[in-house]
């Protein structure tokens, strides 16, 4: 009983809830420093696997190529904690401002 | 009471039967044998006035099991004391806090502690079925954890 | 346990491990002698993850994120506790900006776990309206807390010599207006759960807890300060910026349900002030400071007012990358002797079995649920098995 005058004055307010992602998609207001997915960039890398030594869940793999060492990032895997950004010495690695991410192959899911 | 006060009065009431000291803000570790652990908590909690268990850890140290109360509420004293793995018998101290009973619950899953004078020894972090003699927390069942499974396509 | 039922008075009654009231699977074993609750006792072993020997596995700085996964609620009073005590280990000292922000952080997180648990103590009375409305507010600081640290539940601010990142002053302006919204709102709902008859009438008398029992027992958080105890943490044992932060230990001395209402509509404008004290006082300064990659030997312990009680962590490490043994005990667990003493009806005192929920919700478990019930009847020899909602309106019809 003490919320009713609160509820009738919410009859003629906005709703509360986004649509998202039917309708709304353009009001989500996604920060700066949002932790999204990974971006690598591989001339900056030297191969020193500080960011598979650190990843808590073993998203980044060290693999051997042509050039040398580098690390493959599987997204799948990936817990978005920017261990790997903090630990680069050469800042190679930045986690953009993606989160809709959601795939049906685990093959988009990998970053090289 | 500050932690050198504790020290003196532990010293005091028991000479050489605590020992190995070590001190941090708001922190006293000592160590005690098996056989006065009872009586330096009954002190620690009855002269002293740390009324409030917070926790009892329990280590594996090879050979030996560690089992540790942590008491007080400004500061905390932690009671070290140590059993052979082949006998790991302690007193419980059930009587002299009650809600002892739960973390000596955990405790004797955990690593196979027996506390004696705990009645009510019965499973509580591990399901009802689990295997006798098989202890999570101890040395020997060490594994690495588990490979990241690979996939690579639908 | 059951008691010799040569009567046949007294009748077993599981509630779980498909859970009754909140969070996760927990068994209550109840003894019943008709509609009141003789003795109770729990089984918590449904959710262990076996998080223990997970972090002897792993290195010092890997074992931030997995502590901070063993409760999405309180990741923030675990990742302080586990960074305060490797600290301890180095023996250093972190710079006070840092300090300021962690507290800064962690009283958001304290504010947003006791909205959480308004709602859901609204939604175990069955005021689903009032459940709504405080989970929409909720939201605004779930943003705030996206902002500040990069995700709204796993905030991963705190590590081990300082915290991440640092707060920038359009992020500390939109956190003084959303502090001013939050505690318009908190006034309209405390005034809400002190008229209104039905938060009464459920919660008013339920689940007693006299304070030397409290004491006894070892309770912890709201539901110790409820009983009239006046043990905090924060003020006792200080860690961080509370020792310069100034705040007030809320107690009442109700000793039931409605009380630890009230203690937890009271810390949130506590925590509002000491968000607002934080931002006008924020020290400059660095905000981490670079540590070697192994601790020395040794043994520390850290302990933190986490929202739902006192929070310890033990470490003890032997100069290798990975801790010997690191031990966590969560308040939850540290308050289940007390919930058995709730649960027992002595004297006047009865307690009956659709208040088993409230009373379970009273207590801030950070345990999940689903509701499954199943209630053995001896006399008529049937076994009736459905959810707890319909249980509770099972009881409002007679």
């Amino acid at each position: 009983m003490a919320m009713v005058t609160e509820v009738l004055k919410h009859l003629f307010k906005k709703r509360a809830t986004l649509m998202y992602p039917f309708r709304d998609r353009d009001k989500i207001h996604v920060p700066e420093g949002l932790r999204g997915k990974i971006s690598f960039s591989r001339e900056l890398c030297i191969g020193c696997g500080l960011c598979a030594r650190f990843c808590p869940s073993g998203a980044a793999e060290l693999i051997e190529d042509d050039k040398g060492k580098r690390p493959v990032f599987h997204i799948d895997q990936c817990l978005f904690c920017a261990q790997c950004e903090e630990v680069c010495p050469r800042k190679a690695i930045t986690l953009t401002r993606e989160f809709e991410i959601a795939s049906f192959d685990r093959s988009d899911l990998i970053v090289k | 009471m500050r932690e050198e006060d504790v020290m003196l009065k532990l010293k005091e009431a028991f000479g050489d039967k605590v020992s190995d000291f070590k001190t941090a803000p708001r922190r006293v570790f000592f160590y005690t044998p098996p056989e006065y652990y009872k009586e330096v908590v009954r002190f620690l909690v009855e002269k002293l006035g740390f009324v409030h268990l917070q926790a009892i850890t329990s280590i594996d140290l090879g050979k030996d099991l560690e089992v540790i109360p942590h008491l007080g509420r400004g500061l905390t004293v932690s009671v070290r004391t140590r059993v052979p793995k082949d006998r790991p018998v302690v007193d419980s101290i059930v009587d002299v806090i009650p809600s002892a009973s739960f973390h000596e619950r955990e405790v004797h899953d955990m690593l196979g502690v027996e506390f004696k004078g705990n009645l009510n020894l019965k499973r509580i972090l591990l399901p009802e079925d689990w295997p006798e003699g098989v202890y999570p927390l101890r040395r020997k069942s060490r594994v690495a954890p588990p490979e990241p499974i690979r996939g690579g396509g639908r | 346990m059951s008691v010799n039922s040569s009567y046949e008075r007294f009748f077993d009654v599981p509630i779980g491990p498909q859970h009754p009231a909140l969070k996760e699977p927990l068994f209550l074993k109840l003894v019943v002698e008709g509609e009141h609750v003789v003795s109770a006792d729990v089984d918590v072993s449904y959710t262990h993850r076996g998080v223990e020997r997970a972090l002897q596995e792993r290195n010092y700085i890997q074992n931030i994120y997995l502590v901070e996964r063993i409760c999405g609620i309180c990741n923030v009073a675990h990742t302080l506790c586990y960074c305060q005590n490797v600290e301890g280990l180095y023996e250093v000292e972190v710079p006070s900006r840092a300090l300021y922000i962690r507290v800064l952080v962690e009283e958001l997180a304290r504010i947003h776990s006791h909205l959480l648990w308004l709602g859901v103590a609204a939604h175990e009375i069955g005021f689903d309206t009032l459940f709504m409305y405080v989970w929409r507010d909720r939201e605004a600081i779930m943003d705030l807390i996206e902002e500040i640290t990069g995700n709204r539940v796993t905030s991963a601010i705190n590590t081990i010599g300082g915290v991440r990142r640092d707060i920038k002053p359009e992020t500390a302006d939109r956190c003084l207006k959303i502090m001013d919204y939050i505690e318009e709102r908190t006034k309209y709902y405390k005034k809400v759960c002190e008229t209104d008859p039905t938060i009464a009438a459920r919660c008013a008398g339920v689940g007693i807890l006299k304070p030397n029992d409290a004491v006894r027992l070892c309770a912890v958080g709201p539901t110790l300060r409820a009983s009239n105890v006046k043990y905090d943490v924060r003020a006792d044992d200080p860690y961080a910026a509370h020792d310069e932060v100034p705040f007030n230990v809320i107690v009442y001395d109700t000793n039931d349900a409605f009380g630890r209402i009230l203690v937890r509509i009271d810390e949130i404008f506590e925590s509002i002030n000491m968000v607002r004290y934080c931002i006008k006082h924020m020290p400059s300064g660095p905000v981490r400071v670079r540590l070697r990659l192994n601790p020395p030997a040794g043994e520390h312990v850290s302990r933190v007012e986490a929202p739902r009680g006192e929070l310890i962590h033990y470490v003890r490490s032997n100069g290798s990358e990975k801790p010997e043994r690191y031990k966590v005990r969560t308040p939850t667990f540290e308050n289940l002797p007390a919930l058995c003493e709730m649960l027992t009806s002595k004297g006047d005192y009865v307690v009956n079995i659709a208040d088993v929920p409230v009373v379970f919700a009273s207590i801030d478990p950070c345990l999940s649920c689903t509701s499954r019930v199943a209630v053995l009847d001896y006399e008529k020899e049937t076994v009736w098995i459905g959810r707890l909602e319909e249980l509770k309106l099972k009881r409002l019809r007679r």
